[in-house]
Parts: C-alpha cells; sequence; structure tokens
C-alpha cells in the first residue's frame, strides 16, 4: 500500500496493517525533517507531489519490492504540504519471516522512493530564502553560461 | 475537426515545483504545432525562459513517464517532471 497524505503520518496505524503471525520481523524507516542541509540552517521544508503518476510509480516500485524479496507486507506513505523541523516526510514499513529480507526491502523501497517519484521539495531557510532541492544549482549553472 | 485540419493540437500542460513558480500556475492548455514532447518543451522554456533542460528532467504524457521524442497526440495530457526531491 502507498499514500500520499495531506496530513501527519500516523505510524501505529500504518504498523498494525504490516501484522501477520507469519512475521519475524518488521523493519520500517522514518525519513525526517532535519535543521539543515549542505551547510545552511532550515526553517521548514515544503512538500508537492504529482499525486497521480507518484502513486502509480509507488505501486511499481512495491511489487517490484515483493518480487525481489521474500516478504510478508510492505507499505509507504509519503507526505505532502509544509513541514516543520522533525516532522515525518515519508514512512516506509516491511514485514517478513526474517530480518534480512525486512531489512533489504525496506532500503530497496525508501532509496527508489526517492529516486523515482515525482516528488519536490522546497527549503526554506531560517535567512529568509528558500530553494527547490536539486533544481536550484541546475537552474543556477544554466543561467550563468 | 477544425484542430487537425490546421495542424496544430490542443495540449494540456501541468506545471510543477520550481516550473509552476516560474510559470506562475499549474496548468494551462496549449495550442501549438509541435510534434514530439521534446518541441513542446522547448517552446515553451523559450516562451517563459525555463532553464531546466529535457536531459535534466522527465516527462507524463496521460499520467505515464513518456520519451521525450514521443509524438504528442491531440489533447494530451502532458506534465513536465523537474528533477525529483522526495525523501
Amino acid at each position: 500500500m502507498f499514500k500520499i497524505a495531506a496530513e501527519p503520518i500516523v505510524e501505529q496505524e500504518l504498523k498494525a496493517g504490516l501484522l501477520d503471525k507469519r512475521a519475524g520481523a518488521i523493519a520500517t524507516f522514518e525519513g525526517l525533517i532535519r535543521n539543515h542541509n549542505d551547510g545552511r540552517s532550515v526553517l521548514k521544508l515544503e512538500y508537492e507531489a504529482y499525486e497521480a503518476l507518484a502513486v502509480k510509480e509507488a505501486e511499481r516500485i512495491l511489487q517490484e519490492c515483493r518480487q525481489l524479496y521474500p516478504i510478508i507486507n510492505v507499505t509507504c506513505v509519503h507526505r505532502v504540504g509544509i513541514l516543520q523541523i522533525g516532522d515525518m516526510a515519508v514512512w516506509v514499513g516491511v514485514s517478513a519471516a526474517h530480518r534480512a529480507e525486512a531489512f533489504e526491502a525496506c532500503r530497496f523501497v525508501i532509496d527508489q522512493v526517492k529516486l523515482r517519484l515525482p516528488i519536490w521539495k522546497k527549503e526554506h531557510y531560517t535567512d529568509g530564502s528558500a530553494e527547490w532541492v536539486n533544481c536550484q544549482h541546475l537552474d543556477h549553472r544554466s543561467a550563468v553560461l | 475537426m477544425d484542430k487537425s485540419r490546421n495542424g496544430t493540437k490542443q495540449i494540456r500542460v501541468a506545471y510543477f515545483a520550481t516550473l509552476r513558480e516560474q510559470r506562475g500556475l499549474s496548468c494551462e492548455t496549449v495550442i501549438t504545432g509541435v510534434q514530439t514532447a521534446r518541441q513542446l518543451y522547448l517552446e515553451l522554456a523559450d516562451r517563459y525562459s525555463f532553464a531546466l533542460t529535457c536531459d535534466q528532467m522527465r516527462i507524463a504524457i496521460d499520467e505515464q513517464f513518456a520519451s521525450w521524442d514521443c509524438e504528442l497526440p491531440d489533447g494530451a495530457s502532458v506534465a513536465l517532471i523537474p528533477p525529483v526531491a522526495g525523501g
């Protein structure tokens, strides 16, 4: 299951959905908003998604995960909207019979989510400026040329 | 149809993140004579001074990732996807 959420992520509910009598392990990953990036002091983050495509691509990632690893359940939720320092931006949970595949599958999902989903974040800095992550330096470089 | 007779098509374009801010809106309908997704982006980049190149971005047509050299059908819904930064 994958979901784009406009409201805070409630981990307990998501984890309950992973439980299964066959599961000997649950591995979870929480992506949090930190107060710095690239040497700059961050005030808050703004996430935006192309939801229709993000959901389709995420379902493909979860499908690939199930094909690659012998897991029982996998769930991922990604936030959109304004997030403050310490807020959870993304949550991944995997249940499996054993810990190795739970860890590996969880890592696979978060890595692919970061790489493939049409989701963007704008960092707002404490000095009042703001930048779209991964976009600004490209814009800047092109503008200079 | 009148649209096909004069060689133009109507394309729905969605902008996200930095492109949405540069364009000043989330989506619009564009009347254009271009054939491919790449030609459409180059036309829009020229019109609105977008600095990102096709190589730095991806494109989706009708909610599916597509190739920049894909031919755009009349009535297509196109999403321009700047470098992503989820997680």
